[in-house]
């Protein structure tokens, strides 16, 4: 087991990839990079609750979108500097999900569907509610008077190695939870709940750290992606696309390893940036559907575990 | 957050309109119901299969057919699709929760697949029953609506009369229960199963074709739906076939209160809190 | 109904290995234990000793209330009345999690391994939160052991799914000792086996006792029954029968008509 050697692959790869910037390509690549970043943050994070212990959230936009709209009234409104938006964006979010847990994982009949409705449901509730508060106000938040730090040559490249230190800290939290003792606990609930709590495992408390853990992390990307977007509404933000998305993406790549996600972050976004360079982004819409529908039937443990187990007979 | 009392013609009005809209959000909710009670399977393509006839509806009445003409075509043909969708899932044996991903996907195919032909842009309808309403009590009533009403009474009505008072029926109820048992008994699950898989859809391509009568259609407004039909579905009980209809007035008229006391961005709140309610008070009543 | 006295001692040959543990001390205590479901009665004020270092049988016929029980000592469900005490300890409400906590296993009469973990996973993941091993790496070595003591050490990196029904009774054992617990509560572990693994699993449960543990053994083949139970306790309708050494208690009228017909190996 390289064990110990991962967390180490994982920054040193962070560290080399800081470098792109100075590369001095175009800003596009930037960008798209960047969106790869944001992608394995979001999608990662969700797989820590959902992936690992089976209880599959389509809330995370919510959690997601609490973080964009903290960090982007606080600039806007408030005229906090934008890195200190981030850690209140986590945390903004990671009470809420704290909130809803504590009542929702009590409940001992909601799991599997039920979960996963209930939190859909939540994205709509909290969207209509900044929609209709001063939070959005229906129209929208605009930080284009919001300064970008200096962190990179230009703005998107600060974007980009915001993304890119998020994404390495997520990656480690994610490598560090599945191979704890946490982790095994969140592995044993996945495959039956009622046998894991029997054996010992506090699964109320489990489930409430990793949930709290999964909205922080999507907090301050959304926290991240306020001001990259620059200017935030509510029809954007509250959507079905982000669970719809970060579902896809992990059960892609393999809701079972802490790099799933990733691989499934990584291929996604690569796939729907070609279509849209290519001027068919409609078709990508279809295309990531056809491509849920093809895993889900075909590779129900995801691309990863297939090219494991593929690996290992080689060997 | 603004409350204005409104007087009581308008509170009224809006009371109607709102049961008017909970008859469609049972008429949509009953397939969904009964696929989601009698199948165990969740298909969130019910509303992907909903707009795709109300558009179908839609190309056809600019064609020239009569709206409600159209049924004709499109019920039949949605009924197979609903069949060959269900013959799928039995075929790769799609677990119940794989089958909310699964039929997740194919929305958005769905979705996409509309907006490619026929745009993002809002489409009305424009039918002869559009324009006609009267005054009944002195309120208004819109024909369109009127017609979704009578559309999803009577199918509520005939399919729970099916499903309780005949064979076929009884049937199905016994497949949902416990199937090897039933099978036992005779009972022909897979011919069932694509069977009432294929009312499911029928009926939900019913309610797509009194959308397209009474609603603008933009393909973004799928997924405006799922949340409300869902609350509908689950407070109804699955499997019930009185169930949606009942819940769906229920969800309308507070919906219509809420907007009449307040303002109409302030609806979704109304669906989405009673299913967040309903899932954790009693989730065992769903299950 | 309690015992009086200590057990008599026509114990068969089989028993002759050292029992260890102090006799006579309660380890579990259980009064008036009532549990509902939804208007049934599956058991009705049933009070019980178990007492260290010794293996109780839990018989009756089927429906009794010999799972319920069970599962309501290890915290699967609440009881509806009555309380149950652990070395001194009042068990009522804690969370099951809690419960193993506190030194109590059980297994499940159908096994109910975790499908995606291995079988060293399984064990590993029984010792990490039984509380006898801190972290993943000395938790596996410790699985090991107990992989080991039951014979499955070859299967260590095995799925569940890849056993048979004898082996997945085993694994279900294994996962309840690599907590260490001082009181075992098997659910008819026995059924489906064949004679000769019946044998197997008798040994088996015979060294976990010999190691320090009292084990509830709830089951209907009478042949293991007789071999390794001190005293029997019988369930009927969810209240308690009979209650004494094996070959007293089965004569007894009561019993042998709660039953129809005796169950056999």
């Amino acid at each position: 087991m390289s064990f110990r050697r991962t967390p180490w692959v994982i920054v040193l790869a962070g560290a080399a990839l800081a470098f792109v910037p100075q590369l001095g390509l175009p800003a596009f690549y930037d960008s798209l990079l960047y969106l790869m970043l944001h992608w394995v943050v979001l999608a990662t994070s969700w797989n820590i609750l959902s992936g690992y212990s089976g209880y599959f959230s389509f809330g995370h936009g919510a959690f997601f979108g609490a973080g964009i709209y903290t960090s982007a009234n606080l600039m806007a409104r408030h005229d906090w500097p934008f890195l200190w938006t981030l850690p209140a964006a986590a945390g903004v979010a990671a009470v809420l999900g704290v909130a809803l847990g504590a009542v929702v994982f009590r409940v001992k009949g909601v799991r599997g569907e039920l979960f996963a409705l209930l939190t859909l449901a939540i994205t709509f509730v909290i969207g209509t509610i900044v929609v209709n508060t001063p939070l959005d106000g229906g129209n929208g938040v605009s930080l284009a008077a919001v300064p970008v730090p200096k962190i990179g040559p230009t703005p998107s490249a600060t974007f980009y190695l915001l993304a890119l230190a998020a994404a390495v800290a997520t990656l480690l939290i994610a490598w560090a939870i599945q191979v704890s003792k946490f982790g095994a606990g969140l592995f044993a609930i996945h495959d039956d709940e009622d046998a894991a709590e029997v054996l010992g495992v506090p699964t109320y408390r489990y489930k409430l750290v990793a949930l709290a853990i999964s909205c922080a992390l999507a907090g301050m990307a959304g926290g991240i992606h306020a001001l990259f977007l620059s200017y935030v509404t509510a029809g954007d933000v509250f959507t079905i696309t982000v669970p719809l998305t970060v579902v896809l993406m992990s059960v892609l790549g393999g809701t079972r390893h802490w790099a799933g996600p990733a691989v499934g972050a990584v291929a996604i976004t690569g796939l729907l940036y070609s279509f849209t360079a290519a001027d068919h982004a409609v078709a990508g819409k279809a295309m990531i559907g056809v491509i849920l529908i093809v895993a889900i039937l075909f590779m129900p443990d995801g691309i990863l575990e297939r090219v494991r187990r593929l690996w290992q007979r080689r060997r | 957050m603004n409350f204005t009392l409104p007087s009581l013609s308008l509170l009224s009005q809006s009371i109607l309109s709102g049961i008017f809209v909970g008859a469609l959000y049972g008429l949509m909710g009953l397939g969904l119901s009964l696929s989601w009670g009698l199948l165990r399977l969740i298909n969130l393509a019910h509303f992907a299969f909903a707009f795709l006839a109300a558009y179908l509806c839609y190309q056809l009445s600019t064609m020239g057919m009569d709206p409600l003409l159209t049924m004709v075509v499109i019920v039949p043909a949605f009924f197979a699709l609903g069949a060959g969708l269900h013959w799928v899932m039995v075929r790769f044996r799609v677990m119940p929760f794989n089958s909310l991903l699964l039929t997740f996907g194919l929305t958005g195919i769905a979705e996409s697949v509309i907006q490619s032909i026929w745009t993002a842009d809002f489409r009305k309808l424009e039918s002869s029953y559009a324009q006609q309403k009267f005054k009944l009590a002195g309120l208004f009533v819109p024909v369109p609506e009127l017609i979704t009403l009578v559309l999803a009474v009577g199918l509520t009505f005939a399919v729970w009369a099916v499903l309780r008072y005949t064979d076929l029926g009884r049937a199905m109820r016994a497949a949902a229960q416990d199937a090897p048992v039933a099978a036992a008994f005779g009972v022909n699950q897979k011919a069932l199963g694509l069977a009432l898989a294929g009312t499911c859809a029928a009926l939900a391509s019913v309610a797509g074709v009194c959308l397209a009568l009474s609603f603008t259609l933009a393909p973004s407004q799928m997924y405006a739906w799922v949340g409300v039909v869902f609350a509908a579905v689950m407070l109804g009980g699955l499997g019930s076939a009185l169930g949606p209809l009942v819940a769906g007035t229920v969800i309308g008229i507070s919906e219509a209160i809420t907007m009449a006391v307040t303002a109409p961005s302030w609806a979704p709140i109304v669906s989405f809190t009673l299913l967040i309610v309903i899932l954790v008070l009693r989730p065992g009543k769903t299950a | 109904m309690r015992a009086d006295g200590p057990t008599p001692l026509t114990e068969a040959p089989l028993r002759a290995a050292t029992t260890t543990g102090a006799r006579g001390d309660v380890l579990l205590r259980v009064q008036g234990l009532s549990k509902s479901f939804k208007g049934v009665r599956a058991l009705g004020g049933v009070d019980v000793e178990v007492r260290r270092g010794e293996i109780l049988g839990l018989l009756g016929p089927n429906g009794s209330g010999k799972s319920t029980f069970i599962n309501v000592v290890s915290g699967h469900f609440a009881p509806t009345a009555g309380s149950i005490w652990f070395e001194g300890r009042c068990l009522n409400g804690l969370p099951a999690h809690r419960i193993a906590g506190s030194g109590i296993a059980r297994t499940y009469q159908i096994p109910r391994p975790f499908g995606h973990l291995s079988v060293l996973q399984n064990v590993a993941v029984a010792t990490m939160f039984g509380g006898a091993a801190r972290n993943p790496a000395a938790a596996c070595r410790q699985a090991m052991r107990w992989l080991e003591f039951t014979g499955l050490e070859d299967k260590a990196g095995a799925r569940p799914d890849d056993l048979n029904l004898h082996q997945r009774k085993f694994l279900e054992l294994a996962r309840a000792l690599a907590a260490r617990p001082r009181l075992v509560l098997l659910d008819e572990v026995l059924c489906g086996l064949t004679p000769s693994e019946i044998d197997d699993a008798v040994a088996l449960i015979r060294r976990i006792r010999d190691q320090g543990s009292t084990i509830v053994f709830v089951e209907h083949v009478m042949r293991a029954v007789m071999a390794l139970t001190d005293r029997i306790v019988v369930l009927n309708h969810g209240e308690l029968l009979a209650e004494g050494a094996v070959g007293d208690v089965m004569k007894r009228p009561e019993v042998m008509t709660a039953y129809l017909g005796k169950a056999h190996a």
